[in-house]
């Protein structure tokens, strides 16, 4: 089902006038100061003033079936961009997860003394059919923003009450090391300014609302003790991350609109005023100013402070350096000169050049600089798609990702009290099977009740996997599984997760892993409340091969007969001949090579059991299973796999089991019993956690059980 | 390869310049060797000595610097890119803040942003350097993954050589 949050059946209104009677007053949202004495998010605006004297850009927000929209107007009030911008998200059971994003550039606008109406074509992150936005407010009633199409057709409607008069705000938290002072405020009065140029005291949050942004400092604020790292008082990137990620109290690796700075001493390259670190993992969360190259009381450092923090702060907001904006993805335009000409927190003072011959550098900077962001960096504060400017979204210099599959997206809220992870090896050779193991464990102290089918074939946990070529697939099975019956446990502290491993390698779509390269994986978890859990980014490599040998097995397994093998665990069938015949290429030829355990592991399982074949008499024919073949095969893939150098843990619990009853096959019960004891052992001496011990003993006493029936 | 292969030149018009006045400083990489070079221009990064190729300003009067670049301001520098490598044929030359087609040269802010308030004679300088002592030190801090390997491969064939332009002295009044 393809959803688009502009154009949902049964949510489009007609007659929005009529919609809007009787609504409910704008939604009251917290009201509170911070210590500049700034209004904070959520301002209560007295809607019996005249729209026309109030303006009403700001941020609205609304629901309409599953979505949620953020929708910000920016058309009057401070430096008004003329823009209309908004985020989408959807809300299924207890989880929100962000959908989309869409600008309106230079909207019409049409006041009268009881309305303002502002209308526009969309510009959006994915492909919608209701392009055409018409937002119309008027006094004490929320904002109503009508989708349509092209040609008319009402598309969705959304009814937002005013939620602020910042087009976002964000929560900063703050640290220092012992020992450094963190600025405060620089009034912009103390030294020659440009004449255009207010004088007023600056704090980083003023500097950030006067752009339309309520930056709210938040969190503990830590005194952070250096005393043990001696006389080494420079810091790494490294180091930084790694302090954000104990230090922020307000930490989440999540895109979130939270970001921290640590005024730290020195970086380890001297002189550096600050640097925006987060280049790991979910990126731009977190920046520091170095005190040691920026601290001073005069007025010119104090000035100068102030810009350092806000430039940097200004990166994790994704801003690049003004003359370096053509190299983010997508380019963006460069303002005069290069971008050298910007007068702008994101220029460097001595970099400053406008076109000649006006004179360029320090002071001719700072003679100018009215203490604020360009135009362009404005409209990308207030109206940037999210992921391209929320902390922990897109990586920094990345703009408008590229479309993900629906499916696969950045969660905003995560209540399910559930935990879904994916773990694999790092690295696996050409041609090796990609098997993942999934994990789904509950945060929930009370327990949580969960369906049990982790298995992506099952389909109530998808795989999206990005390929090194950048395009990214949903995994899906070669054959789909119905889940009509409701299998649940209780997950709970005693046993708080479950467990599954997938092949993934081949789907409907053929080969997954047939580049090398990095890959990155996430799965999603569809619960029975609707809650999409999603886990973190799983990345493996597919390693080029090193020797000819490593180039000749892995294209053995790379053909889509052996893919759908493997997805079988083996298969007699005539249209699966070419794929056996490769894997017995393999066993013969490369027998030592280390992909051929998974060989074996086909061929083994496959003759533990019958086979049925429809024969062209349409007569069944029933191949015997081959009990001796299958000891041979699965015992070899039991020693490597025991050794740490075979197939993953759940797989070779699999392979004792169906290895035991090929030893009852054969006709030796005792032999059979022992290897089921034997897996006990073996899974004892992995050290897993105890309550995943206890279910293998459980299962083990169960098949063992089933081995002596009759 | 050494620094005798490559040559650095700053230029000026011979005519005295104005204080208060920019002064137009032509800046000339020369290939003096026998073969072909690969070379990069300034680059984001260059003039703060943040990445390589280091080209470092200095303006001095009487013996003092009276500009230089200040110390960095932080160290996101934009990605080394193929397309500003440039192969200096044997007697080319090229401006290192001139960029070809498709390369991202930037100007020595140093230079184009220096207006004396006073008369005097000031002599420029500049430094190129190669020398990195490892070739990651070359790349930018972001967006560099695309063409990571083919650049570091194109690093390795740079020369590694510093050398220093002539003084060039204008008089301004």
């Amino acid at each position: 089902m393809t959803y688009d949050p502009t154009y949902q059946e049964g949510t489009s209104v007609a007659f929005p006038e009529l919609a809007m009677k009787g609504m409910a007053p704008p939604e009251e949202v917290e009201n509170g100061t911070d210590s500049d004495g700034l209004a904070a998010a959520g301002e209560q605006i007295d809607s019996r003033i005249a729209l026309s004297e109030r303006g009403v850009s700001g941020l609205y927000r609304g629901t309409s079936g599953d979505f949620q929209l953020e929708l910000r107007v920016d058309v009057d009030g401070s430096r008004p961009m003329n823009r209309l911008s908004g985020d989408l998200f959807r809300v299924t059971g207890a989880t929100t997860t962000y959908f989309g994003s869409f600008i309106v550039n230079s909207p019409t606008v049409t006041r009268t003394a009881s309305s303002v109406t502002i209308e526009g074509l969309g510009e959006y992150t994915w492909s919608t059919i209701a392009p055409q936005v018409k937002v119309t407010m008027s006094p004490a009633a929320p904002a109503t923003i009508q989708f349509s199409t092209t040609s008319g057709s009402p598309g969705s409607i959304y009814i937002c009450p005013f939620v602020s008069s910042y087009f976002r705000s964000v929560q900063w938290e703050q640290d220092s090391v012992v020992d450094t002072v963190p600025f405060v405020s620089y009034n912009t009065g103390s030294l020659p300014q440009p004449p255009n140029s207010l004088s007023r005291e600056l704090t980083v949050s003023k500097a950030y609302a006067e752009a339309g942004i309520g930056l709210q400092t938040a969190g503990l604020t830590n005194i952070v003790d250096t005393s043990a790292s001696g006389t080494d008082t420079r810091w790494s990137a490294s180091e930084l991350h790694a302090a954000m990620v104990s230090n922020f109290s307000l930490w989440e690796d999540v895109p979130q609109w939270k970001v921290y700075l640590i005024v730290a001493t020195s970086y380890e390259r001297d002189d550096v005023r600050g640097i925006m670190y987060d280049q790991q993992g979910l990126q731009r969360q977190g920046c520091a100013v170095f005190y040691d190259a920026i601290q001073g009381t005069d007025a010119a450092r104090q000035r100068a402070q102030l810009r350092t923090y806000v430039h940097e702060l200004g990166h994790c907001f994704n801003l690049l350096h003004s003359w370096q904006k053509d190299l983010a993805d997508p380019p963006a335009p460069l303002g005069p000169n290069g971008g050298l000409g910007d007068l702008s927190w994101m220029n460097y003072v001595q970099n400053y050049q406008p076109p000649p011959p006006a004179p360029g550098g320090e002071a001719a900077y700072w003679a100018n600089f009215p203490f604020q962001f360009t135009d362009s960096e404005i409209i990308h504060l207030r109206h940037a798609f999210y992921r391209n400017i929320t902390f922990g979204g897109n990586a920094f210099g990345v703009g408008a990702a590229e479309i993900d599959p629906e499916v696969v997206r950045d969660r905003t809220e995560d209540n399910s009290g559930l935990k879904l992870e994916l773990r694999s090896k790092d690295v696996y050779a050409y041609g090796e099977p990609v098997v993942v193991e999934i994990k789904l464990s509950t945060t929930d102290l009370r327990g949580k009740r969960v369906h049990s089918y982790l298995h992506p074939d099952d389909e109530m946990v998808q795989i999206a996997i990005r390929k090194p070529s950048g395009s990214t697939v949903l995994y899906r099975p070669m054959i789909e599984h119905c889940v009509d019956e409701v299998k649940t446990i209780t997950l709970t502290s005693e046993h708080p997760a479950i467990y599954d491993s997938a092949y993934i390698g081949y789907g409907r779509e053929g080969q997954y892993f047939a580049e090398t390269g990095h890959y990155q994986l996430r799965a999603i978890y569809i619960a029975q409340d609707g809650s999409r859990v999603v886990s973190p980014t799983l990345t493996l490599q597919v390693r080029s091969p090193y020797t000819a040998t490593d180039e000749e097995v892995g294209e053995l397994f790379m053909g889509d007969e052996q893919g759908q093998l493997l997805k079988l665990l083996g298969s007699d069938s005539e249209a699966l001949k070419h794929g056996n015949e490769a894997f017995d290429l393999v066993l013969d030829k490369h027998s030592e090579h280390p992909l051929a355990v998974y060989a074996r592991l086909v061929k083994g399982i496959n003759a533990q059991r019958t086979f049925k074949k429809l024969a062209v008499d349409k007569v069944v024919k029933v191949r015997e299973a081959k009990p001796r073949e299958s000891v041979a095969l699965l015992s070899s893939v039991v020693d490597d796999s025991t050794a740490e150098k075979g197939v993953d843990n759940i797989t070779l619990n699999l392979a004792m089991r169906r290895l035991a009853r090929a030893h009852k096959e054969t006709g030796d019960l005792e032999r059979a019993e022992a290897t089921i004891d034997r897996m006990v052992e073996v899974f004892e001496h992995k050290q897993l956690k105890p309550y995943i011990v206890q279910q293998i003993t459980a299962d083990a006493e169960a098949e063992k059980a089933e081995l002596n029936e009759a | 390869m050494d620094g005798s292969d490559l040559s650095i030149m700053l230029h000026s018009p011979e005519e005295k310049q104005g204080v208060g006045m920019p002064i137009p400083i032509k800046i000339e990489v020369r290939n003096l060797s026998q073969q072909s070079v690969w070379i990069v221009g300034v680059v984001d990064g260059s003039e703060d000595a943040i990445r390589y190729p280091h080209y470092l300003p200095r303006i001095s009067m009487a013996g003092q610097v009276v500009a230089e670049p200040p110390p960095p301001e932080d160290p996101l520098v934009g990605p080394l890119r193929l397309a500003d490598f440039r192969l200096l044929a044997p007697g080319e030359a090229f401006d290192p803040t001139n960029p070809h087609p498709g390369a991202k040269f930037l100007p020595i802010s140093t230079f184009s942003s220096f207006r004396s308030a006073v008369p005097g004679r000031f002599e420029f300088s500049l430094v190129l350097s190669t020398q990195s002592q490892y070739p990651e030190q070359w790349l930018g801090s972001f967006g560099q993954d695309a063409e990571r390997s083919a650049v570091l491969e194109r690093i390795a064939q740079v020369p590694r050589l510093t050398i220093r332009s002539n003084v060039l002295k204008v008089e301004v009044i």
